[in-house]
């Protein structure tokens, strides 16, 4: 993992509630659209 | 958007599958860890608002103060003082929750992000294997194929 868990959690603790969701809804949808790629993709 | 989501974004564009479940539930669990602690905060905050706001009410009603002198006022005074320590002490309470919320969860989400990424990582291991079991039985499937009939 390039970012250490601690430091991610400092990271992610930095951004305010908004931000925080917002990366939870679009880091969801990028790993469904990724996990799509690669199983076609295989 | 802040510095901290742009370089977050960034790393989390570039991780695997595994760490990004792991990355996603341990994320979840802080968002809600943040969503309590903030809201707990905000109570803690209104109820010392509170507290001061009984406190101005009664000096500007002229009930409290250094100035009160007969029994009724001084009664009143005590009262006074009495609700302001109550609420003080209500919002010190729930602040310090907030604090604890704030430290159990740091413990929960790691947990849970050392699970996701197991679970992931488990995941990915049978797909793996059944992968190659499916492509080893094609070969095998393929092989007489390509062998000639010994010559009798």
């Amino acid at each position: 993992m390039a970012l250490d868990k601690s430091k991610f959690e400092q990271e992610f603790k930095k951004m305010d509630l908004a931000e925080q969701v917002t990366f939870l809804v679009l880091g969801a949808i990028d790993t469904v659209f990724h996990t799509l790629t690669n199983t076609f993709q295989a | 958007m802040t510095e901290s989501y742009q370089k977050l974004r960034e790393e989390f564009k570039q991780m695997d599958l595994a760490n990004r479940v792991a990355f996603l539930a341990e994320a979840s669990v802080l968002t809600v860890q943040s969503g309590i602690v903030g809201t707990l905060n905000l109570i803690g905050d209104v109820v010392e608002g509170a507290s001061n706001l009984v406190g101005s009410v009664a000096q500007n009603f002229g009930i409290a103060g250094s100035s009160a002198s007969d029994a009724a006022t001084q009664t009143v005074n005590r009262v006074v003082i009495t609700v302001k320590d109550a609420t003080k002490a209500a919002g010190a309470v729930v602040k310090d929750v907030a604090k604890s919320v704030d430290a159990v969860t740091v413990d929960v989400a790691k947990t849970v992000g050392d699970v996701a990424t197991k679970a992931t990582e488990v995941t990915a291991n049978v797909v793996e294997s059944v992968q190659k079991t499916v492509s080893q039985a094609t070969k095998k499937e393929e092989k007489p194929k390509g062998d000639k009939a010994p010559k009798t």
